[in-house]
């Protein structure tokens, strides 16, 4: 095993990475830029090293100072976390020149998941269900025999799009020309470029994941699926494991297509394969995450499997101990991204200062976080406070369970989604399975506090503000003899000086 | 104590009051008897006809933030003083009066003219100073009782605005 | 045993009763709290140890023998409030309508010999329909009583008086002497004498809420310092009062934390003081942009209004505020002005609170009025008073400083610590136009234009004088400052005055033109 390791992030998953490596006899090397010298990371790791400005670029992201702190603390490993540079292949290849194990896939790998077309064409070539469509801009032809090809209803895409710009749905034949007419001068308008694409338009679509572990034998396993289809501005808000759609044939179907593309890159460590899928269990590839994920824990909860620390293990040379057979789904995991945002101002960050802090427990119960009562959320990070994790025998009881363990978090001290996080929980909707990714859009119910008894709120308001009217720091004021003494002397009357 | 808070747009009156062995909490004219402990410096538990309750509140001058079940209130507290300074609503007939032994130097307002709070009517000077009188409602000018260029005492009437 | 502890039950009880419930049920009605209501709002909870809770009285003329009442019409006691000690007693107004006799008096005393012993506050809750005639002189004896131990804790633990109710003839003095008056509005009133006898007199005719209500007192006669609008505010108001003053005459006022940093810039402060001496200004939005919070506790709002005098916080330390208002009278130093401030220094320098002055002082004001009612005198004492103060005092002098009202508003030649002047501050002996008057009249009756020569010589003083910069060089000015550099430069000054100590010569006491 290494003898140490340093971990090039920050925040929850680092301190997450720091425990796997402590346990496995490690010693664990942390990194912090200016806004984290009171980290949880820090205070955690055997040893850290400040290495800039709070902004990533000058710390997390800096690839020369993070491999200097490798080089004079004689760390052997990094493991890059998730975000910052887990996913940088320039990174990778600098490890490896500098003779540090970094701990995650090759720099190959991390080339070919990279970029989307390489990626999806793999994905072809390994016979990867893709969104049926035109690979690649079209002209107005080929997109109409395109279209008639695959079934209506579909969408015409902008190649340079985002933003939805130079997006349009077409549900029927006669409008085809008309919504391709319009995409292509938006997309003008927008981009400079009218060039567009036509694609399957998936109803109600779900995220659906695979967890790849491999190791460097050419063992390469699944972990079984993920459901993040409860998102939120196009991030994950809460993810399940199993998925409560899939049957458990497109269950190992997708899982041997998952491997099948971590094969073809000659994957090692831990990846994921996102999928779309529709309500009819279609699934498509999406990309390849290169990383650990997020979500990782709701997996580990149901395989018992420790996925960070197998990522050390693989990246030491370690082989997988089981196969594929060995491997069952146990009971039900659901997790809750506790952010620092405001659900009713489209989740805006709020950063402050954490007055109190009490994290729920009990049995199946996982809070992985970073934040502790007096912690301060800075805005120079991702908002997210805590992941919180339960585990029950079925879903509709790690639901039940997660309602309950929410209700028992307190933060004091910026805004949260905690309330918003409970609503979901109870959600009739989201308790059937009934998900999707607009599913938030279409509850901006769940946004706000119900109808709630205010009272006790106001209560606790009334007995604060008589509680602290005005605190007096001292009262015997002073202490210095000096003064006493000329008191003294004002009272006798007499001069002093 | 009796505090006036405020959320989003409601307003609530709660008062406390603390007997012996009990406190009870007033709303909008309701008795809530109330059980409580203060656990951190910003943690209530309060427990209200056996219900136990967990609550944290944080103070900024006159904001409250209250924590209850994962969703945060904002509350506005205006405390009993400010409330009555702000209550004390002016209305009927107000005689502006010079405020010092002074010269009348402009009317600002003739008999008729509608005027608004703190705008100012007529215009004075002692010890060479000018001082505009400022009309403490609104209302029209129903009087004026003096001319440009008169002395006047300390009181006397310069002119009246009534609101009706 | 058990009977015993019942016995002493039920005593209690009976002495928690009062003058029994259709007398409270009275009391309420005219929107007035009882005497143990009071005293709860005002203590902190369960801080309240009540004393001679059984006393009663011992007359037994005029068939009081047998109407006797335990704790004889007054609560006393002590307890905390905001954790800290007061003495406090409350006369209630539902027994004998909490008319003053021998032992009630004498319940009043015990408190305060107490409180002076172990130096705090004493707060009296007044509600007395007056002397309890019945006791005759005994009750004249109960009143001196008060009056001599009110004038012995003078200067030594504060006195704080709160009239929520009648309070007549003799009783009258005890809150005159005491520091500070608060009075409720509609419920109290003070007088020496009544209605009926100014009506029998000197046949005028006034009624009670006329001649000595909580109005007429805060804003004619200056006896009362406060008005509440009812008993609960009165109580805020002593509250909010005590968190500003030491416990007794050796210790600092308690120090609260604060927000505001002691480095706070207000632009804000170059706007308000207007370059054109004519022009009005509010002092207190001056005072407001400097302190702690912009929170000014004012005292004596509707009195004497050309002078402004009340407590604030500099980096939590409290602070007494005297301000000159050119938004009345021009900010000019009249009788009323006088006496107000003079008496505020005063009770700033028996308890250790520092004074920040705030000055834009035109004189003194002329007229008949002023000078046949003793302008020379009165003005004598805010000079008095500012002269033997020991405390650190500091002077912000915003525009005029004219005359012997310069000398007097904490100059330096009269023991001032520091003075800053702002860049508009004019420290001269006149306005530019009188000056010019008296010592170019020669010259202006001379010249072939005599008004264009007397504007050129305005210019001329204006420039040369009407500035800071002569009191500068002279250094009677420590320091000419940015506007919006005087919170930082007055918390700076106090903070280096912290540790002063400055006596006065040996002496009985001195001799205030009174």
């Amino acid at each position: 095993m290494f003898n140490k390791i340093l971990i090039a992030n920050r925040g929850e998953i680092a301190v997450r990475i720091i425990r796997a490596c402590k346990e496995l006899g490690a010693t664990t090397v942390a990194v912090y830029s200016d806004a984290d010298r009171r980290s949880l990371h820090v205070t955690l790791a055997d040893e850290a090293y400040h290495i800039g400005g709070s902004a990533p670029s000058e710390s997390y992201l800096a690839i020369d100072k993070i491999i200097d702190v490798a080089k004079k603390s004689g760390a052997q490993a990094i493991h890059p976390g998730f975000g910052f540079l887990s996913e940088n292949e320039e990174f990778a290849k600098r490890c490896e020149k500098e003779k540090i194990v970094f701990i995650g896939p090759s720099a190959e790998a991390i080339r070919l998941m990279g970029d989307k077309i390489t990626a999806r064409k793999i994905a072809q070539k390994e016979k990867v269900p893709l969104v049926p469509g035109s690979d690649g801009a079209v002209t107005d032809v080929e997109a109409s025999v395109i279209a008639e090809k695959i079934g209506y209803p579909v969408m015409i895409k902008a190649s340079a799009g985002g933003g939805g710009k130079g997006m349009r749905l077409v549900r029927d034949k006669n409008d085809f020309e008309s919504a391709l007419r319009m995409a292509r001068s938006e997309a003008r308008s927008s981009f400079g470029d009218d060039s567009v694409f036509v694609e399957q338009f998936v109803e109600q679509p779900r995220h659906v994941e695979i967890q790849i572990m491999a190791d460097r034998h050419g063992n390469t396993l699944h972990l079984f699926e993920r459901e993040c289809s409860i998102q939120r501005r196009h991030q994950k808000v809460i993810e399940e494991a199993p998925s409560s759609a899939i049957s458990e044939k497109t269950r190992k179907k997708m899982g041997e297509v998952a491997v099948r593309i971590a094969k073809a890159v000659k994957y090692s460590g831990a990846g994921t394969v996102e999928f779309i899928m529709d309500q009819k269990e279609n699934f498509y590839f999406l990309e390849m995450n290169t990383r650990v994920q997020v979500e990782h824990p709701v997996t580990e909860m149901i395989t018992g499997f420790d996925i960070v620390k197998w990522m050390v293990r693989i990246a030491n040379g370690e082989k997988l101990p089981y196969k594929q057979k060995d491997l069952s789904i146990n009971g039900w995991a659901v997790e809750c991204r506790v952010y620092a945002e405001d659900p009713e101002t489209n989740f805006m960050p709020s950063p402050g200062h954490l007055k109190y802090v009490k994290a729920p427990s009990g049995p199946g119960i996982r809070d992985d976080s970073s934040i502790y009562s007096g912690y301060e959320v800075t805005s120079y990070y991702d908002p997210m406070l805590s992941k919180l994790v339960v585990w029950a025998e079925s879903r509709e009881a790690a639901i039940d369970k997660m309602a309950s363990a929410l209700r028992e978090y307190i933060v004091l001290g910026v805004k949260t989604n905690i309330g918003f996080l409970i609503r979901v929980m109870n959600n009739e909707e989201f308790r059937q399975g009934k998900l999707d990714t607009g599913f938030i859009e279409r509850h901006p119910e769940l946004l706000i506090p119900g109808e709630v008894d205010i009272e006790p709120a106001l209560i606790a308001a009334a007995l604060a503000v008589e509680d602290g009217e005005e605190t007096i720091e001292s009262d015997k004021g002073f202490q210095s003899n000096w003064k006493l003494l000329g008191r003294k002397a004002g009272l006798s009357g007499g001069s002093l000086i | 104590m009796t505090y006036t808070f405020k959320i989003k747009d409601k307003v609530f009156s709660v008062e406390i009051e603390k007997e012996k062995d009990q406190t009870v909490v007033k709303i909008n004219e309701k008795d809530i008897p109330v059980e409580f402990e203060k656990i951190d410096d910003n943690l209530y538990s309060i427990i209200l006809d056996g219900k136990s309750l967990t609550i944290g509140v944080l103070k900024d001058g006159k904001n409250l933030q209250v924590f209850m079940d994962g969703d945060l209130f904002e509350i506005q507290a205006i405390s009993e003083r400010d409330q009555r300074k702000s209550s004390q609503v002016l209305s009927g007939v107000q005689e502006i009066k010079s405020p010092m032994p002074s010269r009348v130097v402009k009317i600002l307002k003739e008999v008729g003219d509608e005027v608004v709070a703190d705008e100012g009517v007529v215009v004075v000077e002692a010890m060479k100073m000018e001082s505009e009188l400022k009309s403490p409602i609104d209302g029209r000018v129903t009087n004026v009782e003096v001319n440009e260029g008169d002395a006047v005492e300390a009181g006397t009437t310069l002119l009246i605005v009534s609101s009706e | 045993m058990k009977e015993k502890i019942e016995i002493l039950e039920q005593k209690e009880k009976e002495a928690e009763s009062g003058g029994g419930e259709s007398r409270i049920k009275k009391q309420h009605g005219s929107g007035k709290l009882t005497a143990r209501e009071r005293i709860d709002l005002l203590l902190d909870k369960n801080t309240f140890v009540e004393l001679d809770k059984f006393v009663v009285h011992r007359c037994n003329d005029f068939g009081m023998g047998d109407k006797k009442f335990l704790g004889d019409g007054v609560v006393t006691g002590y307890g905390k409030v905001e954790g800290r000690q007061v003495f406090v007693f409350a006369q209630d107004f539902t027994v004998f309508g909490g008319s003053l006799g021998m032992e009630h008096g004498r319940k009043i005393c015990k408190i305060m010999d107490l409180a002076m012993q172990v130096g705090a506050p004493v707060i009296g809750l007044s509600d007395s329909g007056g002397a309890r005639i019945q006791e005759g002189v005994e009750s004249l004896a109960g009143y001196a009583e008060i009056f001599s131990r009110n004038v012995l804790a003078s200067g030594v633990v504060p006195q704080i008086s709160s009239i929520m109710g009648p309070c007549a003839g003799g009783a009258v003095y005890s809150p005159a002497i005491t520091d500070f008056t608060i009075m409720v509005k509609n419920t109290s009133y003070m007088f020496i004498t009544g209605p009926d006898v100014i009506k029998a007199v000197t046949h005028e005719e006034v009624n009670s809420e006329d001649l000595g209500g909580a109005m007429v007192h805060n804003s004619r006669s200056g006896v009362a310092h406060f008005a509440a609008e009812d008993d609960k505010e009165s109580i805020l108001l002593i509250k909010e009062l005590l968190s500003f003053l030491p416990s007794n005459n050796m210790e600092d006022p308690p120090r609260v934390k604060t927000e505001d940093p002691s480095d706070r810039r207000d632009m804000g402060l170059r706007s308000i003081v207007p370059e054109n001496p004519n022009k009005p200004y509010d002092m207190k939005d001056v005072v407001t942009a400097v302190v702690d919070e912009g929170y000014f506790f004012e005292i004596q709002e509707h009195y004497a209004q050309n002078m402004i005098i009340g407590f604030a916080r500099l980096a939590g330390r409290v602070v007494g505020i005297v301000g000159n208002q050119p938004n009345m009278l021009a900010g000019c130093l009249d009788i009323d002005a006088s006496i107000k401030g003079a008496r505020f220094v005063r009770f700033c320098d028996c308890f250790n609170i520092p004074i920040l002055t705030f000055e834009d002082v035109p004189g003194f004001l002329p007229g008949t009025s002023q000078e046949w009612g003793g302008i020379i005198k009165h003005g004598a004492k805010l000079l008095y008073a500012y002269c033997e103060a020991t405390v650190p005092r500091v002077t912000v002098i915003t525009r005029k400083a004219y005359g012997g009202a310069y000398d007097v508003m904490n100059s330096r030649h009269i023991r001032g610590d520091m003075t800053l002047a702002y860049p508009t501050a004019e420290i001269a002996v006149m306005g530019s136009d009188g000056a010019v008057n008296i010592i170019s009249r020669g010259q202006i009756a001379q010249a072939d234009d005599p008004e264009a020569e007397r504007a050129k010589l305005i210019e001329e003083y204006k420039e040369n004088f009407a500035n800071p910069y002569k009191a500068a060089e002279l250094g009677f000015v420590d320091e000419v400052i940015k506007p919006e550099d005087t919170r930082p430069r007055v918390i700076a000054a106090f903070e280096m005055l912290d540790g002063k100590r400055q006596t006065l010569p040996p002496k009985k006491h001195g001799n205030i033109p009174l």
